[in-house]
C-alpha cells in the first residue's frame, strides 16, 4: 500500500531558532547523568541515611554481640571486623544503586537518554560513578565509625594511600555491576532481591570469620571469591606483619588479585551493562 | 524536498505478535501527524522504531533524511522524544530536570539555563520550576517531559500519548501548549487513542491497527472516506431495536445501551424523514433522530471495524463521544 501524505508545505527541514550549537560531549554527558544522580540521592537523605544506619548497626553487632565468641587468632575482633565491614557493607549498600537504576528505565529515563545526541557509554559511566562515589562516602564513613569504636593502624601514609584508592577501584567495579542488575532486571523487586546476595557472598568470605574455621568446601569458595581479596588486602596493608603472617597467600597475592578481580568485573560487565541499556 | 519520515515495510516482532507489519508511511515536513490507533496497534513500537530505541527487522526508516539502522546518531541529533510515560525525575526540581537533559541536547551551561527558563515559561511552568517534581500534579509532569523534549529545539518533536490520562482540562491545556510550538515551526509526529485530539492537532492522520498503517489523509478527508452522511436514530424503548433496524434499513448499527441506531445516508433529509417515518408507522417512539457527518469515530470503526477505545470485545460497540 502506498501511503504518501501530500505536503502542506514544501520546505526541507531546517534547524529551529534555540538549537544548540554543537553536542555534548563525553565528559559534559557522564557529568551531567553523574550530578543528576547525586543530586537525587542528596535530596532523597533517607537512602544514604538508611545505608549509614545499616552499616552501623552490622558493625555494633559484630563488634559487641557476636565478636566476643570469634576467634581470630591473637588479633583483636573489631581489628579484624573493621576491613570487612567496610568492604562488604559497600557491596550492601549497592543494591540500592541497582533499585534506582530499575526505577528510571522503568520510568522511561533511559529511553529519553538514548534519543539524545549523546555517547551513550558515558551516560552509563556517569551513572556508575555517581553510584560509586556515594558507595565511597558511605564506606569512609563506616571506617570513621569503626575508628571511633577501636580500630587501631600503624599504618603509613603509602597504605593507607594504596588501600583507600583500592577501594575506590571495587567501589567503581561493583557500582558498575549493580547498573548492569539494575537494566537487566528492569524491576525495582527484582533488582533488590539480586542484590540481597551481598549478604550470602560476605559471610562466605574472610570478613566476619576466618576462613580456616569454615567447611572445607566452603573454604575453596572463600579463599577465590573477590572480597577476600580485598578484605584480606586491606587487613594485610592496614595491619601489618602479624596478620599477613595468618594468610594462605602472599599480601602481594592479594593485592595484584583485588586488582585483577576489579578490572576483570569491569571487563565483563561492561559490554553485558551495554546490551542491557540498548535492549529493545 | 526531503520527507520528515519516509518509511517501507516496517516490520518487527515481539515473539509471536507482529508489532509493526510491513508498514509503509511518508510524511512531509512542516506539519503535525497524528498516529492514530487502539492499544497494542503498534503507534509505541513505531515511535521508538523512528527514535532509534528499537532495532528493525526488515523495511528501511529514514527520519529527517537520515537511515535509522546507518544514522542513528544524526537522527537522534534531529528528533526530541516525549515516550508514553512521564520520564521525569520527582527528587529534582523542574527546573533541574530540564537543564540536565539540555545539557546532553549540547547547550552550554549558560545554555542550558536559558532554554530550561524558555521552556518552563512556555508550557507555564514557571512558578512551579523551583519546585521538586514530586509536588507536581499529573497533567504538570506531562507538561514538563514534553518540556524536557523541547530543550534541544529538535526538528521533529515525537510524542506518544502525550495526553493519556490526564483530566479535560490538563489535556485542553496541554494542547493548547502544542499548538504554539506548532505555531513556531516545530515538526510533530504524536500517537494518540483520541480521535478528537488527532482531528484537533493534527494536519494528517494515520491510522494503524495490527502494526499497519490502514488509511492516512487530513481529517476530511478520512471522513469523506468513510462515505456518507449518517443517519443517527434514538428510540425511547430499547425493546423495539431489533424491529427498528430491520425497518430502517442499510444495515444499522446497534448500540443497546444509548438505545441508537447508526446507518449511512446517500439521500440527504428527505430520505432521512422517509426513512425514520417507517419506523413511526410501525409505531415505535423516536426518542430523536439527526442527520451528520460522519466523525472519526466513524471512520475508524469502518477502516477497522471496531471502535477506539474497544480493545477486546467487538460486539457491542459502546458509546463513542463526538468528535469535539
Ligand atoms: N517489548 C515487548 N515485548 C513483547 N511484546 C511487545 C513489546 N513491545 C510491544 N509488544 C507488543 O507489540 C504490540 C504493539 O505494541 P505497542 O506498544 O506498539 O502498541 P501501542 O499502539 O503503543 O499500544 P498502547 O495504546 O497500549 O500504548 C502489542 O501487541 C504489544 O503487546
Ligand atoms: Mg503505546
Amino acid at each position: 500500500m502506498s501511503t504518501t501524505a501530500p505536503t502542506p508545505t514544501d520546505t526541507a527541514p531546517t534547524r529551529p531558532a534555540n538549537a544548540p550549537e554543537g553536542t555534548a560531549s563525553a565528559l559534559t554527558t557522564l557529568g551531567a547523568v553523574a550530578w543528576r544522580t547525586v543530586l537525587k540521592v542528596f535530596r532523597t537523605p533517607q537512602v544514604l541515611g538508611f545505608a549509614l544506619i545499616q552499616s552501623a548497626l552490622f558493625l555494633v553487632m559484630f563488634r559487641y554481640v557476636l565478636g566476643g565468641a570469634i576467634g581470630v587468632g591473637g588479633l583483636d575482633y573489631v581489628d579484624y571486623l573493621i576491613p570487612g565491614i567496610v568492604v562488604s557493607g559497600l557491596l550492601f549498600t549497592a543494591g540500592g544503586g541497582a533499585v534506582a537504576v530499575a526505577e528510571e528505565a522503568a520510568s522511561g529515563l533511559y529511553d529519553r537518554l538514548r534519543s539524545l545526541p549523546v555517547p551513550q557509554l558515558a551516560v552509563l559511566a556517569g551513572r556508575a560513578l555517581a553510584d560509586a562515589l556515594l558507595l565511597y562516602v558511605v564506606a569512609l564513613a563506616t571506617l570513621a565509625i569503626g575508628l571511633a569504636i577501636g580500630f587501631r593502624s600503624d599504618a603509613d601514609l603509602v597504605h593507607w594511600v594504596t588501600v583507600l584508592a583500592l577501594l575506590f577501584l571495587y567501589a567503581t567495579a561493583v557500582a558498575l555491576a549493580f547498573v548492569w542488575v539494575g537494566l537487566a532486571t528492569g524491576s525495582a523487586q527484582a533488582a533488590n532481591g539480586l542484590a540481597l546476595l551481598g549478604v550470602p557472598l560476605s559471610f562466605l568470605s574472610s570478613a566476619f570469620v576466618p576462613i580456616a574455621s569454615m567447611p572445607a568446601a566452603i573454604q575453596v569458595f572463600a579463599q577465590w571469591q573477590p572480597l577476600t581479596f580485598f578484605i584480606n588486602t586491606w587487613r594485610g596493608l592496614l595491619l601489618g606483619d602479624p596478620v599477613v603472617a595468618t594468610f594462605e597467600h602472599s599480601l602481594d597475592f592479594y593485592l595484584v588479585g583485588s586488582i585483577l578481580w576489579s578490572v576483570g568485573l569491569l571487563l565483563l560487565v561492561a559490554p553485558l551493562m551495554l546490551r542491557s541499556y540498548r535492549r529493545d | 524536498m526531503e520527507p520528515m519520515l519516509e518509511a517501507t515495510g516496517l516490520t518487527k516482532t515481539y515473539g509471536q505478535t507482529r508489532a509493526l507489519d510491513d508498514l509503509d508511511l511518508t510524511v512531509a515536513g512542516g506539519q503535525v501527524f497524528a498516529l492514530l490507533g487502539p492499544n497494542g496497534a503498534g503507534k509505541t513500537t513505531l515511535v521508538r522504531t523512528i527514535a532509534t530505541l528499537a532495532r528493525l527487522e526488515k523495511g528501511t526508516l529514514r527520519v529527517a533524511g537520515h537511515d535509522v539502522r546507518t544514522e542513528g546518531a544524526q537522527v537522534r541529533r534531529a528528533i526530541g522524544l516525549a515516550g508514553q510515560f512521564a520520564a521525569v525525575e520527582p527528587a529534582l526540581t523542574g527546573r533541574e530536570n530540564l537543564q540536565m537533559v539540555a545539557r546532553l541536547f549540547g547547550h552550554t551551561r549558560r545554555g542550558a539555563r536559558d532554554a530550561s527558563d524558555r521552556v518552563l515559561e512556555q508550557l507555564g511552568l514557571t512558578d512551579a520550576g523551583s519546585r521538586p517534581v514530586r509536588t507536581y500534579s499529573g497533567g504538570m509532569r506531562r507538561r514538563l517531559d514534553l518540556g524536557a523534549s523541547l530543550v534541544g529545539a529538535p526538528r521533529l518533536l515525537l510524542l506518544d500519548e502525550p495526553t493519556t490520562g490526564l483530566d479535560p482540562r490538563s489535556r485542553t491545556e496541554l494542547w493548547a501548549a502544542l499548538e504554539d510550538l506548532v505555531a513556531q515551526g516545530t515538526d510533530v509526529v504524536l500517537t494518540t487513542q483520541y480521535l478528537d485530539e488527532a482531528d484537533r492537532l493534527a494536519d494528517q492522520i494515520g491510522i494503524i491497527d495490527h502494526g499497519r498503517l490502514v488509511a492516512v489523509g487530513t481529517a476530511n478527508e478520512l471522513k469523506s472516506r468513510a462515505g456518507q452522511d449518517v443517519l443517527d436514530v434514538r428510540l425511547a424503548d430499547s425493546a423495539d431495536l431489533d424491529r427498528a433496524a430491520g425497518l430502517l434499513g442499510g444495515e444499522p448499527t446497534i448500540d443497546r445501551a444509548d438505545r441508537r441506531l447508526t446507518a449511512p445516508l446517500t439521500g440527504g433529509a428527505t430520505e432521512m424523514l422517509h426513512r425514520a417515518g417507517a419506523l413511526t408507522e410501525a409505531g415505535i417512539a423516536i426518542a430523536d433522530v439527526a442527520l451528520r457527518r460522519p466523525t472519526l469515530d466513524d471512520v475508524f470503526l469502518s477502516l477497522t471495524g471496531r471502535p477506539t477505545d474497544d480493545t477486546d470485545d467487538t460486539d457491542d460497540t459502546g458509546t463513542l463521544e463526538e468528535s469535539a
